[in-house]
């Protein structure tokens, strides 16, 4: 097999040439037009937002930073002009039914119009309306009523008292009613007297009485029907009245609303209650009590006002004529900030409400348009989710408080008049939230059918980088700092590979963009620059780096002090340094672990100590297992596999997971095999299949760096390096002191595709041809190991026959 | 009773029963008191002609609903006129803390005759000749009624119609003494400088020499013959010598006080 080459110096790291940004610093280049790569989030946008059908709403699932909330409401944005202008939305009272405040539709800009019309009508009527009631007209007709009525009581009860004083007979008033009594010259007959007359008269004044006494009922059960015709009269002239005055003033409303029926039906029951309660607007006129239930006022209104709120317009919406559909972010979406809330205020020591007090929630503000809800907050409530489902399933709010959802309160509250809605709802959220919601809610995929999946990276080359500098150009304007050279964007551009962690790729994490911009023109403020340059970017990564790398430099001591043991030269059989990353926030490190493997005689198993004192992940113990697959299908395919082994990251006191450990375990396991050592001054990373071939990982440049760094503190040697998967060698923008330490020839990376060319590295050995027969070639490495596995599997078979000789015996 | 003098009246004396409208008579009674800083008295008749009717053989009572009802026992009417009197206790209390009056109250249970014979020759009565209205209507004569017959001795100052207002006098003169009391009286009630009206009958002294009356000194006064006076000029108080109620030319007068038309002053 040909030696494997380390990969040159100029593969690790891919660099952005300044002049192919076509600028000398930011302030020339425009501002990116729309949103950098994510054509097929953008595809699926498009098409959530064009598609107009119940159930069409949207996911929007990155990795959080990258931008998705910027670019929805951007894409919405340019949409929302394109659609009919939202209609304006108001609450009314109910006359019938002042518990069910009415919904009205207005077309743009004519709910607040409406309002301020009603405000000045009911101020008219307050000034007209008494002065009509005080006018000589009114009192005149009113007395005249008031008279007819008093005279014919009058002329009923003088009836009956005349009667009485012809028959002498006397009507005496008593605490309790009335009693008719016969009299003797003026006086009331006493009970001596009547008895003292003859029989016959005695009966006779019974029957005078009696009916006198029916003629009188008579007269006090029509009092009631009488009054009632007296008030009837009153309210009768009362209307007339007051149409005259309100007439005109709701005939120039229903011209100017004409075209709106709803409306008009509303003027005609505005009329009605004014007509019927015109009382209300005589200064002490007489009126009920403030606050009966329904019309219930808060404290601070005086009476004279609250009698009047009943004709006000509560404006929940307002749009202007000709302005784009809404586009609403919620950014708290509690159940009452999505349906609105019904606030109660206290009134002579209760809580009472009316339909102005109903306030709008987030989906009234975004009906006809676009609502955005970030979704980890929106689950985050226990009852937004199930609100906002509910809405969006019935095509309409309808604002219910939460303890009527659950019936928790007794309070007399609103029912308003659900609203039709029409929103297109985009929740913004992690993927993690899409594929839950869509694995446990059977709602969510008939609610949300649009998935708006966002890349985290888009692919690079000149033309994004060109457009990436355009987006750096753009933020750089927006944040307010200074103008970036063209060699300090190319920085930040390489950066931006760097955190995709893929040389061919730019990574759309907007956040830490800003944030890396925003860092770095600091640093070009404390430098004193007046445009911020490469090596004011470079300063503010690495000072990013050094705020959190404590605990990597920690580790690093105790590897150069010896605590932890990692060998960085020399060979040591059965032991290799692997290499693992952990993260500090957003910065990733890299550092070496020592792995070492035994090998004893056994039944094919491999054991994983990581596993079996419950330090090892699922993936890890699977990369282990699949060792055992490879040593089967390589070495005892005519024989068992009778060796037992037992693989350890030493000195590691967390969990390990993930299996880019895996190929290091199986370098290690074949040298305690074929008892050849491996060179401790390479690392290893990458994960191996059962066929022997080396995978790809991640954090690689990372995990470079972390070898790098212990053997840079000890000396580089020009022996040392690191064996990666050969695909992982696009992945590698390296630090620059990395990349010089291989330009110099003093560090080494090598692109490993199979195991045997990583043996070969690691031992100096050839790795080995296997014939026809399944032999390998004599001397090889491989060869040690096939010799040693069949020496295993003779020796567990001389075991098993003398021990059953041996039970046979004790038979 | 000197005319002229600041307090014509020791006491003004409210009657009050269980039948007649308490609030207008003491209204009226608690003013007067305030205007001449005298006593208030909450004279309460217990009728006892009501707990007679109560065994009364052949006596009908009518409900307020006006449906036929058994005669009230004298149990119930007892009952009845206990709470009223204890209202009226009250109402007393309340008028004179309003007016910031003195003021007392007493119960006489009999006639009507015998509360008055209790009464002093210097207490104003203050009445209402007419009963609470039955059926929101029908008003009857009411127990203190018979306090304008022949039998009274103090003057008696009849509550009813239009509420006065404190001024605008109209006074009836004869020639009768009790026509120097009224005017003497007109005198004290009307107020400084207030207008007051003279209606002169038969035999009264010239309408000249009246309106030079010391008692009315101070006042703009108009006289008018009884014959030109009718009920449509009834307005502040008419003052009224009881004199002229007997009198053949007074009986459309007395007639007119059979339900006052506001209130009205007799003087004995």
């Amino acid at each position: 097999m040909a030696k494997l080459q380390p990969l040159p110096a100029e593969e690790l790291y891919r660099t952005c040439d300044p002049d192919s940004l076509g600028c000398k610093h930011s302030g020339e280049l425009e501002d990116l037009d729309g949103v950098l790569g994510q054509e097929r989030a953008i595809r699926a946008l498009r098409f959530g937002v064009d598609i107009r059908r119940k159930g069409y709403n949207l996911f929007a699932f990155g990795t959080a930073g990258i931008g998705r909330h910027t670019m929805v409401r951007v894409l919405l944005e340019q949409s929302a002009g394109s659609r009919e202008t939202a209609s304006d939305w108001c609450y009314v009272n109910n006359f019938a039914d002042p518990q069910k405040p009415r919904a009205l539709r207005l077309p743009p800009g004519r709910a607040t119009p409406l309002s301020e019309a009603m405000q000045t009508m009911v101020r008219e009527l307050r000034a007209t309306l008494p002065a009509i009631f005080e006018g000589d007209d009114y009192r005149a007709r009113r007395e005249v009523i008031e008279e007819q009525f008093k005279q014919r009581n009058e002329q009923a009860f003088g009836e009956v008292e005349r009667s009485a004083r012809q028959q002498e007979l006397a009507l005496l008033r008593t605490p309790l009613g009335l009693t008719i009594v016969p009299t003797r010259e003026g006086q009331v007959m006493s009970s001596e007297e009547f008895h003292k007359l003859p029989e016959e008269e005695q009966e006779a004044l019974k029957h005078k009485l009696e009916r006198l006494q029916r003629q009188l009922e008579a007269i006090v059960r029509k009092v009631p029907d009488w009054d009632r015709e007296r008030r009837e009269e009153v309210r009768k002239l009362n209307r007339e009245m007051t149409k005259f005055a309100v007439g005109h003033l709701i005939d120039e409303l229903r011209e100017q609303y004409a075209d709106l029926p709803d409306v008009l039906e509303y003027f005609a029951d505005v009329e009605q209650d004014i007509l019927e309660n015109a009382n209300d607007f005589l200064v002490g006129g007489e009126r009920p009590p403030a606050g009966p239930p329904g019309r219930a006022m808060p404290d601070g209104v005086s009476d004279e006002m609250q009698y009047f709120r009943r004709y006000q317009v509560n404006v929940m919406v307002r749009n202007q004529a000709g302005s784009p559909a809404p586009v609403v972010y919620e950014d708290h979406p509690t159940h009452q900030n999505l349906i609105g809330r019904i606030e109660h205020m206290a009134h002579m020591g209760a809580l009472v409400t009316d339909f102005n007090l109903v306030k709008p929630g987030a989906l009234h503000k975004a009906n006809g348009g676009y609502l955005v809800l970030d979704a980890g907050r929106l689950l985050m409530d226990g009852f937004a989710w199930a609100t906002l489902k509910r809405a969006l399933d019935a095509g309409e709010v309808r604002i219910e408080s939460l303890e009527r959802v659950l019936s928790l309160g007794a309070t007399v509250s609103l029912e308003p008049q659900p609203i039709p809605l029409d929103v297109k709802v985009v929740l913004v959220g992690e993927p993690l939230l899409y594929l839950l919601l869509d694995a446990y809610d059977p709602d969510f995929r008939k609610l949300f059918k649009v998935a708006v999946d966002f890349d985290d990276r888009v692919p690079r080359d000149d033309d994004t980088a060109k457009l990436y500098a355009r987006l750096i150009a753009a933020a750089v304007r927006r944040e307010g700092l200074r103008p970036f050279g063209a060699s300090a964007m190319a920085r930040v551009i390489e950066n931006a590979s760097r955190i995709a962690g893929d040389s061919g790729k730019l990574s759309t994490h907007m956040r830490r963009l800003i944030d890396l911009l925003a860092e770095s023109d600091h640093v070009a403020a404390q430098a004193g620059a007046a445009m911020v340059e490469e090596v004011h970017v470079s300063e503010a990564i690495a000072l990013r780096v050094g705020r959190v790398d404590r605990m990597q430099r920690r580790i690093q001591e105790e590897i150069v002090r010896g605590a932890i043991r990692i060998e960085t030269e020399g060979g040591v059989v059965g032991q290799v340094n692997g290499l693992s990353v952990y993260s500090q926030g957003e910065v990733m490190f890299g550092q070496p672990s020592r792995i070492t493997a035994r090998v004893r005689l056994g039944r094919g198993e491999v054991l994983d100590i990581e596993r079996e004192v419950k330090l090892g992940g699922p993936l890890h113990s699977k990369g282990v297992l699949i060792l055992s697959g490879f040593l089967g299908g390589r070495y005892a395919r005519k024989q068992p596999l009778s060796l037992g082994a037992s693989i350890v990251f030493e000195q590691s006191y967390g969990g390990v997971d993930g299996d880019s450990a895996s190929s290091a375990e199986l370098y290690a396991l074949l040298s305690a095999l074929a008892d050849v050592p491996l060179r401790q001054s390479l690392a290893v990373t990458g994960s191996v299949d059962q066929l022997g071939r080396v995978q790809a990982i991640g954090g690689v440049n990372e995990k470079i760096e972390g070898f790098f760094d212990i053997c840079k503190a000890r000396g580089l040697t020009g022996e040392q390096g690191v064996l990666i998967p050969e695909p992982n060698a696009r992945n590698l923008m390296l630090r620059e002191d990395v990349v010089q330490a291989v330009r110099d020839g003093r560090f080494a990376i090598f692109p490993v595709a199979t195991i045997d060319q990583g043996l070969e590295l690691l031992t100096g050995l050839e790795a080995g041809e296997v014939d026809a027969s399944g032999e390998w070639s004599s001397g090889s490495l491989n060869h040690r190991v096939a010799e040693r596995v069949a020496e295993l599997a003779r020796a567990a078979a001389t075991f098993a026959r003398t021990d059953g000789e041996r039970h046979d015996r004790r038979e | 009773m000197t005319a002229g003098s600041e307090r014509p009246f020791r006491r003004i004396v409210a009657a009050l029963d269980a039948t007649s409208d308490s609030g207008s008579v003491l209204d009226t009674a608690a003013m007067l008191a305030a205007r001449w800083r005298v006593e208030l008295l909450g004279l309460y008749l217990e009728d006892m002609e009501l707990l007679q009717l109560c065994a009364h053989p052949v006596a009908r009572q009518v409900g307020f609903a006006g449906g036929p009802e058994p005669q009230a026992s004298a149990a119930q009417m007892q009952a009845a006129l206990r709470v009223m009197e204890r209202r009226a206790a009250r109402l007393v209390q309340d008028a004179a803390t309003h007016r910031n009056v003195a003021s007392s109250f007493q119960v006489l249970r009999g006639r009507v005759a015998s509360a008055v014979a209790a009464l002093e020759i210097s207490d104003l009565l203050v009445v209402q000749p007419v009963s609470r209205p039955f059926a929101g209507y029908l008003r009857v004569r009411s127990a203190w009624s018979e306090s304008t017959g022949p039998m009274r001795r103090q003057p008696v100052l009849l509550v009813g119609g239009r509420p006065w207002g404190g001024s605008g006098v109209t006074v009836f003169v004869d020639a009768s003494i009790a026509a120097e009391r009224a005017l003497a009286v007109a005198g004290e009630i009307a107020g400084p400088g207030a207008p007051i009206l003279l209606v002169r009958a038969e035999g009264a002294p010239a309408a000249e020499a009246l309106t030079r009356h010391p008692a009315l000194a101070g006042h703009a006064v108009h006289a008018i013959a009884l014959g030109a006076w009718d009920e449509s000029r009834a307005g502040g108080m008419l003052v009224v010598p009881t004199t002229l109620l007997d009198a053949p030319e007074g009986a459309r007068l007395a007639r007119t006080l059979e339900r006052p038309p506001c209130p009205v002053m007799l003087v004995g």
